[in-house]
């Protein structure tokens, strides 16, 4: 095995994995859409938030500063993200591979998901970024760090992601003579919250097609259930799934939702074909799981409000 | 016990005769060119990682006996050349590989000689394929890619690929080390499962006298294979019962881990920077915390075991 490179999960996890599943039982004893305990947690900064999903954990800090626009865009800001995955997050993710290693794909393919997640669905609003069209605007930097990976670390991303980026607030300024900015450090103005379109949070499944003949089920053939004669026989979805259960799925879905019900992101990259009624259960689901943590979300920003002190004086 | 940092000399009693061994955590103090002269460098360790100093003497258990350090002149021990043990306890993910140890390591390459097998650490390691028990050149095991194996380390040595075994070298049986297999037991199929943990825990569970496996038997029989790289292999008649020791050993492996303690152990440094009394402040959390390590309490068992089981 050449670092950076996941081994395969042994013959003992699939077959038990299997076995479980085919019984309704997951590996960690949960429900099949149970989620683990989630914790949110404040730095000393505004929008600084650690978040936890089980054991996963992703840390995420936001820090405004002032540059020029794009020519083409003179009155649009920026929202610049950066993820990072240090080989911490798990052995998995050591480097070392190269840039073939599925290490990098998997970061990779994390980088762009919470971009998708969040740039893309346009949460920020970035007209309200620009401080002098065509001269300065605010450049938003969001470093995503996922610190520890157990699954599901999409998640803890965006759920953080976004919770750092309502929490922070950017120093206030004013015009002063025509074009120039005169920026009010924290003691001199309470500084000013982000405008946020909207709150997209991301909902992991994974799927796992139980009745496949290629994945023998030792030890559970009487229970099997004759398959429907359709490819995508008993389909189980598992959401909020552990690292195993991510890594053995035959397929996974991303659902990137926000609480007024639209679906911002949907992506199943490959894996088992999925059928239509199972997405429609999924994304019912997720819905209400979306609905659940925009609640969360509200309350921790509620209850850090309460106790923070931004006001001056 | 003491608590020691990166960098912290640990000082040495005099008695040369002594052989030395090193335990994870502590190399042998550079001597320092400034201060050699003025106290004998050759006499003290460094420690390379946080966390409680362990000491052994003779093959006697006396953890957290640094204190009493003088009883290795003066102790019954000092009439044959005594020899100590010393090592840096502390709990972390990733598995460093170490003579002696046993571990359950996964199959990821198989040759005509010897087989690849991945502990899940940063390094690979080799199992020949005759160190199993009863294995001739005509007659070998056959495993299969992504097998699990349980084994001893019998050399990890700097730039070469740590070397495993399945076999006593000098019984020449296996003394359960090989293959973990689900067999059939009284006629039932047993399932199995391999749960990580922590490597503190791992070697915690390892010790005879820890109490969480056994009073978890209590409730229901299984199998255990601890790898002291972090992975505990369980078999047992129903996947809900090998579930539900992997929640005990969840639940057992975050007593003192993620950061819930964080204010005891701040009142602990507390106690350390008052410089009053360190080694009962910081030094007792700090053995508590080592022996305490994956000691659940019985009712808390047993509310596991009825949640799932």
């Amino acid at each position: 095995m050449a670092p950076g490179q996941l081994p395969e999960p042994s013959l003992t996890e699939v077959e038990f994995l299997n076995q479980s599943l085919s019984r309704g039982l997951r590996l960690d004893g949960r429900g099949f859409y149970k989620c683990r305990d989630i914790k949110v947690r404040f730095g000393d900064e505004l929008g600084c938030v650690n978040v936890w999903i089980g054991s996963t954990r992703v840390s995420t800090s936001v820090r405004a500063t002032l540059v020029p626009p794009r020519a083409d865009r003179p009155y649009e800001g920026f929202l610049q993200i950066t993820t990072d995955i240090s080989p911490m997050a798990g052995s998995e993710y050591d480097m070392g591979g190269g840039a073939s290693s599925s290490a990098r794909a998997r970061e990779v393919l994390f980088d762009r998901l919470v971009e998708k997640a969040v740039r893309r669905t346009e949460a920020v609003d970035r007209e309200a970024l620009c401080v002098v069209a065509g001269e300065q605007v605010w450049n938003i930097h969001l470093t995503v760090h996922l610190l520890a990976d157990t699954g599901a670390a999409l998640d803890a991303a965006v759920l953080s992601s976004m919770i750092s980026l309502r929490h922070f607030r950017r120093p206030d300024y004013t015009i002063e003579n025509g074009n120039e900015v005169r920026l009010y450090s924290v003691e001199e103005r309470v500084p000013v919250p982000l405008a946020i379109h909207h709150t997209p949070l991301c909902v992991t499944f994974s799927l796992f097609n139980l009745d496949r003949p290629s994945k023998p089920l030792s030890g559970s053939g009487q229970e099997q259930e004759e398959s429907s004669g359709l490819d995508y026989g008993n389909t189980v979805s598992l959401m909020d799934p552990s690292l195993t259960e991510e890594i053995l799925a035959d397929s996974k879905l991303v659902l990137v939702l926000n609480s007024q019900k639209e679906i911002c992101v949907l992506d199943k990259a490959g894996g088992a074909p999925l059928d239509a009624e199972v997405l429609l259960e999924t994304l019912r689901a997720g819905l209400a799981r979306v609905k659940e943590l925009s609640e969360l979300v509200d309350e921790h920003l509620r209850k850090d409000a309460s106790v923070r002190v931004v006001e001056v004086r | 016990m003491t608590v020691v940092l990166p960098g912290d000399i640990v000082p040495l009693p005099s008695s040369s005769s002594s052989s030395i061994k090193l335990g994870p955590g502590l190399l042998p103090s550079q001597p320092d060119p400034s201060a050699a002269s003025s106290s004998s460098s050759s006499h003290t360790l460094t420690s390379i990682r946080p966390g409680a100093l362990g000491q052994l003497v003779d093959g006697n258990r006396s953890k957290g006996k640094r204190k009493d350090d003088s009883d290795s002149q003066g102790g019954p021990s000092s009439s044959r050349p005594s020899s100590q043990a010393w090592w840096v306890e502390t709990n972390t993910k990733r598995y460093i590989p170490s003579p002696g140890d046993s571990v359950i390591g996964q199959i990821t390459n198989r040759g005509a000689e010897s087989y690849t097998v991945s502990l899940f650490s940063a390094h690979q390691t080799t199992l020949p394929a005759l160190s199993f028990e009863g294995a001739t050149k005509r007659h070998k095991p056959n495993l299969k890619i992504g097998q699990l194996v349980y084994a001893r380390v019998v050399s990890a040595d700097r730039f070469t690929e740590p070397e495993l075994t399945c076999v006593d070298p000098v019984t020449g049986k296996s003394e359960g080390f090989g293959e973990l297999k689900v067999e059939e037991r009284n006629g039932k199929q047993g399932f199995a499962m391999v749960w990580k943990i922590s490597i503190g825990l791992a070697r915690s569970l390892l010790r005879p006298n820890h109490k969480l496996l056994p009073t978890l038997a209590n409730h229901f029989p299984f199998e255990a294979a601890i790898g002291a790289n972090g992975q505990v292999w369980i078999r047992a008649s129903e996947p809900r019962q090998v579930i539900t020791v992997g929640k005990v050993l969840e639940e057992a492996d975050s007593l003192y881990y993620p950061e819930q303690d964080s204010n005891v152990f701040r009142s602990g440094m507390e106690v350390e920077e008052e410089e009053q009394e360190q080694e009962g402040g910081l030094g007792e959390l700090a053995e508590k915390v080592v022996l305490d390590r994956g000691m659940i309490g019985e009712k808390r068992i047993k509310a596991l075991v009825a949640n799932f089981a």
